[in-house]
């Protein structure tokens, strides 16, 4: 009843005239950037971060929440129409989306996309509204032994799945935890890797990292490669059925609820949200032979589940401090920007925040809805626009974007350093959303593995002996385990 | 067979997490402060020094077909990174104002790529319409977050 009573107040106060324009104007600025190929929700929410440091907290992370539930759903409009999906998590969307407007039903490929991520995002507000107390309720026993295994096993998750080679995706998120050790430490002030400069020793601002390397590496990736022409044709009625809604309610459900698990996952994020929610789709569906030829389900599937893996993604970064995602990893460095705590003791000193969230998600879901009904024609256009156009203008944003927040020259060498190294380990298949997990993680791992290792005077017990404990290392070991070609062999044979 | 690429970066990786280890090992304990011996600074990059040789080594060693690099001419990436890298790097924050630079930035590389992209199009109607997209786009960008969002800039 007090959590009813909570979110109530939070509507209340985001239904102000001002608060609306905000909502309205980022859930578009947010759908823009998902349009655009080559910029992602992380970049979005980093970029917008810089831009909202100075308004109150609750406006900011308003703002910044349409922008990521936005940028995904955007996402979607790109892979229908050009077959590139506009984020990693409209991938499995493009499939029959693609396939669905080249047979003339671009506008019914859209309608479902509205449908499947307009479901999904209510699906996942409203485990955002239960779960999260529930979830800080149970962390309020982890210690140092937990909240270890529970960053690293992040970071190492993240790696496995975000893109196609573990061993890399592992290298890239050991980078981002390095990257975070640079500067003073966070128990004794030390400085560690600084080589004596004054602007090592703040250490390496995330924004601006992060901006590097999804938008200045993203940058170069686009400009580097050949032009590739829009193919925009005709589009049919965009208006959702209601018949698809209903016929295939199950498939939402289900979707629903893979994608919020998924998302609840430390460092999975929404494109394997998307993925096993097709993949499930596909498996229980009678319509089976059609996917990937233009099913409406599997479309409808994928799109329920990326948006549903949002806020499942935000519940961790709100109850443990361990973002579920890329983009929610930024999220959750805003909030400590603005001065929220995310983390166990959230819902007991300001649970009001958690509701703001749960309700700014839901404020983010109907926006979506609204620009996904009358905002489809003109927002095409964007893909008209060459991007020998936009994307130098994106890199005069990024600039700015990794200046602006401590007004340092040193911090947009930081971006282009990052930047540069991230574009050309991407060339060689080294995904970047665990070296983000890193960096963000990095200050909770090595704080907490030596916070373990005082209370236990140096004996490694705790962190397998308590239960808790157990179950993540036993889960950070079979993580990495079941990427080793013999361990896999041996679990195909016993199976 | 490792791929040669594979090989390489594995070994990169590998020497990185070796000077990591080794500047780990190497830094102050804080032993004059009597501090507890296991929260010393250089504890959890030792860790990661250690793992960085063992997963690049892995990588480095490990059976597997060549990585196909990204679609991408090295022309056109060289072009981009000295672009930015002369703007962003080279020209702000010397006391130029920034919708100077960023116009020229922004025309300078409007202008090239859309030479390389549109061969076809007349080179004079080109550069006035770049020229038009960048001062138009350089302006909106200063006054929206110098006067909007009250952001200083570079």
């Amino acid at each position: 009843m007090e959590g009813v009573l909570l979110l109530g107040k939070s509507l209340g106060g985001l239904l102000g005239p001002w608060q609306v324009v905000y909502a309205l104007g980022a859930t578009l600025a947010g759908i823009v950037i998902g349009i655009l190929p080559g910029l992602s929700a992380t970049l979005g929410i980093a970029l917008m971060t810089t831009l909202t440091v100075k308004m109150p907290p609750s406006d900011a992370i308003l703002i910044l929440i349409c922008v990521y539930v936005g940028a995904i759903y955007g996402g979607s409009r790109t892979g229908i129409l050009l077959n590139i999906p506009g984020t990693a998590a409209n991938a499995a969307a493009t499939l029959d989306g693609h396939a669905l407007a080249r047979q003339g039903r671009a506008g019914r490929a859209m309608g479902i996309a509205t449908v499947g991520s307009v479901a999904g995002s209510l699906f996942g507000v409203l485990c955002l509204a239960t779960l999260t107390p529930l979830l800080a309720e149970v962390a309020l026993k982890f210690q140092a032994f937990e909240f270890f295994w529970l960053a690293l096993l992040g970071v190492l998750m993240s790696g496995s799945l975000t893109g196609n080679d573990a061993l890399k995706g592992w290298l890239m998120g050991f980078l981002g935890l390095f990257t975070a050790q640079i500067g003073l430490d966070g128990i004794h002030a030390h400085p560690r890797f600084t080589f004596g400069t004054n602007e090592l020793s703040g250490g390496i601002a995330l924004i601006p990292a992060l901006v590097g390397a999804f938008g200045f590496a993203e940058i170069l990736l686009v400009l580097s490669a050949p032009a590739r022409k829009a193919m925009i044709n005709a589009v049919d009625s965009i208006l959702p059925k209601i018949a698809d809604v209903l016929r295939y309610w199950k498939t939402i459900l289900r979707s629903g609820a893979i994608g919020v698990f998924i998302g609840i996952l430390p460092g999975v994020g929404e494109d394997m949200g998307a993925w096993a929610s097709y993949a499930a789709a596909k498996r229980f569906s009678p319509e089976r032979d059609q996917f990937g030829k233009g099913s409406v389900e599997g479309m409808l599937a994928a799109e329920t589940g990326d948006n549903a893996a949002i806020p499942g993604a935000i519940i961790p970064a709100l109850a443990l401090a361990v973002p579920g995602s890329a983009p929610a990893a930024v999220l959750m460095a805003a909030m400590i920007i603005h001065g929220v705590q995310p983390g166990p003791m959230l819902m007991v000193n300001q649970p009001q925040f958690a509701y703001d969230v749960v309700a700014t998600t839901l404020i983010a879901t109907l926006c979506m809805l609204v620009f996904g009904l009358v905002m489809v024609r003109p927002l095409m256009w964007i893909l008209r626009v060459p991007r020998a156009v936009i994307m130098p203008i994106v890199f005069v944003l990024c600039v700015l974007g990794a200046y602006a927040i401590a007004g340092r020259v040193f911090d947009i060498w930081v971006m282009l350093v990052v930047g540069v190294v991230c574009f050309f380990l991407r060339r060689q298949g080294f995904p970047v959303a665990p070296f983000v997990l890193g960096l963000v993680l990095g200050d909770i791992v090595d704080k907490n593995l030596r916070r373990g290792l005082v209370i236990s005077d140096g004996d490694l017990t705790p962190f397998f002996a308590r239960p808790m404990a157990g179950v993540l290392a036993a889960i950070v070991v079979l993580t990495v385990l079941v990427q080793v070609p013999a361990v896999r062999r041996l679990f195909a044979r016993t199976a | 067979m490792a791929s040669s690429a594979n090989r390489l970066y594995g070994l990169a990786w590998a020497v990185f997490g070796a000077a990591v280890l080794i500047a780990s090992w190497r830094m102050d304990r804080l032993a004059s402060l009597s501090i507890n011996p296991w929260s010393a600074p250089g504890l959890m990059p030792g860790v990661l020094g250690v793992l960085l040789i063992v997963f690049g080594l892995a990588l480095a060693l490990r059976p597997t077909q060549a990585v196909e690099p990204g679609a991408g001419s090295w022309s056109r990436t060289l072009l981009a990174v000295v672009l930015c890298v002369v703007f962003a790097g080279g020209l702000l924050g010397r006391g130029l104002p920034f919708w100077l630079t960023s116009a020229g930035f922004l025309f300078a590389a409007i202008f090239a790529f859309r030479r390389i992209d549109e061969p076809d199009t007349p080179r004079a109607r080109m550069a006035l319409s770049s020229a038009a997209i960048a001062a138009a786009a350089a302006l909106v960008v200063s006054v929206l977050f110098q006067e909007v969002f009250l952001v200083r800039l570079p």
